[in-house]
């Protein structure tokens, strides 16, 4: 709960301070971090060869 | 009009530079990194990329480092030194090894233990490690023909992973358009390069995908990206492979359970055919070089599985009384051409049973399965090294 209050706390300050440049950043920082955990939460293939 | 769209874009435009920026820093600090560690090669398909480097923690956990020839392996010189026997090893991921440290690896535990070989009169050896994951033994070939024979090695040996390789020899059950085969004319083999023509395997080569390969190569947060990319590419595949085996006890994704047995259908004669007439020919070529030819089979996990019911189960299903059968058809094979071999699998099955060992397997897999861990290593490789010191130097 705690970790989505601090969503909710920069989404009150980038309103109240009309920080909107702020958003795209934290935006492609939360992707890249979702993505992360996507590829080491991948299933496990030691024989299957993705090359390119 | 013109500012009101020019500070809003270039305020977008700097947040996403600081932000990837700062994902890039955190990459960097945290040690996370997805090295793009093939390229696109019009010899063999595909190729390690000279200088990639970085931590593979997929299956086990090391530090891998290719070096500028483009070989898993500390730098070699071209040229063979003087006083120097010098040996190639050809392979696929168990040669390349990218599960353990490189010193662990069995070509690095051969040059270690060949040190006391008796045979050698005061010269050094060199095992040279030019295995490639993902290859088969038609590109192994064109590998030897195309560099390996430039480093002069006295004697080369050819690592076999049964569990995959003879199918990996077959355009018929391999399907994988962005790489070379051999084909059966008749009576003579020939190469096929069809796929320089793959226009998928070309885009691979323009100068827009090599300069994104170029980024990727330089970039922690790219190459996050592009392993998913990639991650979703292998999904697909272990999808497609769902169905072929899947009940045998022990079956592995990826690789072949069909190995264990006779051939039973067309296109498992012709896969065994042309992986035949393949080592045939890579002896001829191996032999005009001036070196020593011998190939060595390894071994698969089901082969040495430290449990023996499973190992029974797997040979119950499979209706064979062993799970040898890959081993007695590459011995005959050597045989028929001249060549030696060494099969690797029944000796370790007996030292699983004898010490116990655990030889395939890591944290993230379970004893039993995918490749061979340091233990499988260490004991490969002094096994080799032994047979080598005996019959080949």
């Amino acid at each position: 709960m705690s970790k989505l209050a601090i969503f909710a706390e920069l989404w009150q300050f980038m309103r109240v301070r009309k920080k909107w440049w702020l958003l795209p950043m934290i935006l492609l920082i939360t992707l890249l971090g979702l993505i992360l955990v996507f590829a080491q939460g991948s299933a496990l293939a030691p024989f299957i060869y993705t090359v390119f | 009009m013109r500012k009101n769209v020019v500070v809003p874009l270039g305020l977008l435009a700097g947040s996403l530079l600081v932000g990837f920026l700062l994902v890039e820093v955190t990459f960097r600090l945290t040690g996370t990194s997805y090295p793009l560690w093939t390229r696109a090669d019009e010899w063999t398909g595909f190729s390690l990329r000279p200088g990639a480097a970085g931590w593979q923690t997929e299956e086990g956990r090391a530090y891998v480092r290719i070096n500028r020839h483009g070989m898993r392996d500390k730098d070699r010189r071209v040229g063979k030194p003087e006083g120097t026997v010098r040996i190639a090893v050809l392979g696929d991921s168990y040669t390349e090894a990218r599960q353990v440290e490189l010193e662990k690896t069995f070509p690095a535990v051969m040059e270690h233990a060949l040190r006391s070989c008796d045979r050698l009169n005061r010269e050094k050896i060199e095992v040279l490690n030019f295995g490639v994951s993902g290859f088969g033994t038609a590109q192994e070939r064109i590998h030897f023909r195309q560099v390996v024979r430039q480093f002069a090695p006295d004697i080369v040996l050819l690592a076999m992973t049964t569990g995959n390789d003879i199918r990996n020899n077959s355009f018929a059950l391999e399907g994988n358009r962005m790489k070379p085969y051999f084909r059966l004319d008749g009576e003579s083999l020939n190469p096929d390069f069809s796929f320089r023509e793959n226009p998928a395997f070309r885009r691979q080569l323009s100068f827009s995908s090599r300069f994104f390969q170029s980024l990727v190569h330089h970039s922690r947060a790219l190459q996050v990206l592009y392993h998913a990319k990639k991650i979703i590419g292998r999904n697909a595949a272990i999808t497609a492979s769902t169905g072929s085996g899947t009940d045998i006890a022990g079956h592995e994704t990826g690789l072949d359970d069909e190995v264990y047995r006779e051939p039973g259908t067309g296109e498992w004669r012709e896969a065994w055919e042309l992986t035949e007439q393949i080592l045939g020919g890579m002896q001829i070529d191996v032999r005009e070089s001036g070196a020593g030819f011998a190939v060595v089979t390894l071994s698969n996990g089901i082969q040495v599985h430290p449990d023996p019911a499973v190992r029974e189960r797997a040979a119950r299903e499979l209706g064979v009384t062993d799970l040898f059968y890959p081993e007695r058809r590459i011995e005959r094979t050597g045989k028929k051409y001249g060549f030696p071999t060494l099969t690797l699998a029944p000796m370790m099955q007996k030292l699983t049973e004898e010490r116990t060992l655990t030889f395939h397997g890591f944290e993230q897999t379970g004893p039993g399965a995918g490749h061979w861990n340091e233990e499988g290593h260490r004991v490969a490789g002094e096994l080799i090294a032994r047979f080598v010191c005996a019959s080949l130097l």
